[in-house]
């Protein structure tokens, strides 16, 4: 009996996949052609994905369902008052902002770009570890993008990685090929945080032995990097590295944000026009921004000359 | 025998929602590789229906859903079953056990190309850990087997 048995047909197709193959990690590697139809068939597999995981998601919802009534009660009661505090404590935040945009027209400063807040949920999480990646079910269509960063109430989580029309992926930032600009406690030195593939260790390594850091510090995004915005925490610093007669030393920090128990996700959509805000503002009837604005810039071109 | 396609495309797609949905995602990197094992059962028990075609499609859906260099996996997909084919007449009527110990040898041979293809381990995660997989693709294959001649019973 032949081992090998020649077989040319079949010979022929191997060639051609082989060589469709290669073709397609080139491309893939070189160049964006093929993202779209990756995206395409991406819609796909997420959408097999988010099916797999909806009996958890039932079974959440069942659980949650089956509290009884006096608990949810308590709990209302308790979300109401956080609310409250919430929103009186946004009312300064509208005057900052308002000051903020004031001062930026004075220095004719082009003002920051400003977000939107999504709110997703999470619906799937992959398996590969050394791509930590979960899915949401927000994609295209609700205005998410890749690229855009995705925090919790605690701080950053993530930024999106690929975005489907009806869903998208996140990936951790403890993944090992993501980096974000951050300001180490109250240092002011910025430095760059990398992700080691471990959830409870991300890295910052060569800081000059002058800049004073302590354990417990906070580590705030910086925006210095154009793709996440200024003065979200990131991490807290775990431990300090420091290799004997070297001028640097190194930093392992750990995510604020809880990623082990992470539910639902705030998406930041940059935009320029304030819409979310405002329609908190009139909710509350504060006096429009108007007024201070028009006087913001008569003193802005007072001063210009 | 065109009974068999129902079987096929139900072991497939029941493979591909067990590599993407896993129940637990925190032992993913030691979960046999599902897909694998399944398009090289049938490369042994059928190799007139699923073929190097039929792999490569399968490397390529796998490929996308993991974010991994499009075509890398599609390609050690068809060098698989090319290998797996053209051992068939061999394979078919050997035991369970010696296929699972072929598709095991093949599947550390799989990883190791994979490093290759990736350029490097994945961090925070040493050689023997990441070579599990080829042990459990060779716990796998049994169930696997009895699984899928229980489908067929049922389907066919």
């Amino acid at each position: 009996m032949a081992l090998f048995i020649p077989d040319r047909p079949r010979f022929l197709t191997l060639l051609v996949l082989i060589l469709l193959s290669f073709g397609l990690m080139i491309a893939d590697r070189r160049s964006d052609v093929l993202t779209p139809w990756k995206n395409g068939v991406a819609a796909i597999t997420l959408a097999i994905q988010q099916c797999g995981y909806a009996p958890l998601r039932w079974l959440e919802d069942w659980q949650s369902r089956r509290q009884n009534q006096a608990e949810l009660l308590a709990r209302l009661a308790e979300l109401e008052q956080e609310n409250f505090l919430l929103r009186g404590q946004m009312q300064r935040h509208f005057s900052l902002i308002d000051e903020n945009r004031r001062l930026n027209r004075l220095l004719h400063a082009t003002s920051q770009l400003e977000q939107d807040y999504l709110l997703a949920r999470l619906s799937a999480r992959s398996a590969d570890p050394s791509k930590p990646l979960f899915v949401i079910d927000r994609g295209i269509r609700d205005g998410v993008l890749p690229g855009y960063p995705v925090i919790d109430a605690h701080g950053l989580v993530g930024q999106v990685f690929r975005s489907t029309a009806s869903g998208a992926e996140v990936l951790m930032l403890y993944a090992s090929e993501h980096a974000v600009s951050v300001v180490i406690g109250e240092t002011g030195y910025v430095a760059i945080l990398t992700g080691t593939g471990d959830p409870d260790r991300l890295i910052i390594s060569d800081i000059p032995d002058q800049v004073r850091v302590q354990i417990g510090d906070l580590l705030v995004s910086s925006g210095m990097d154009g793709a996440f915005p200024t003065g979200y925490p990131v991490a807290r610093v775990k431990a300090i590295r420091n290799e004997d007669g070297r001028a640097f030393f190194s930093i392992e920090a750990t995510p604020v944000a809880r990623l082990d128990t992470l539910r639902e996700v705030l998406v930041l959509i940059p935009t320029r026009n304030l819409r979310a805000p405002e329609k908190l503002e009139e909710s509350l009837s504060l006096p429009p921004l108007t007024p201070a604005e028009e006087t913001g810039s008569e003193t802005g071109e007072s001063d210009a000359p | 025998m065109l009974r068999d396609w129902p079987t096929i495309a139900a072991s497939l797609v029941t493979a591909l929602i067990l590599t993407l949905a896993p129940l637990a995602p925190e032992i993913g990197i030691y979960a046999p590789q599902w897909i694998l094992l399944v398009v090289l059962y049938w490369c042994i028990q059928a190799p007139e229906r699923v073929g190097l075609l039929t792999a490569w499609v399968m490397g390529i859906l796998l490929d996308i859903s993991t974010g991994a260099l499009l075509g890398s996996n599609a390609l050690l997909f068809t060098l698989a079953a090319a290998l797996t084919l053209s051992l068939q007449r061999l394979l078919q009527p050997t035991s369970v056990m010696q296929q699972a110990l072929y598709i095991s040898g093949l599947s550390i041979i799989y990883l190791l190309v994979e490093i290759w293809i990736r350029g490097g381990l994945p961090a925070s995660l040493e050689i023997w850990q990441y070579l599990i997989r080829a042990i459990s693709n060779l716990a796998a294959w049994p169930i696997l087997v009895v699984l899928i001649d229980w489908l067929h019973r049922r389907l066919g």
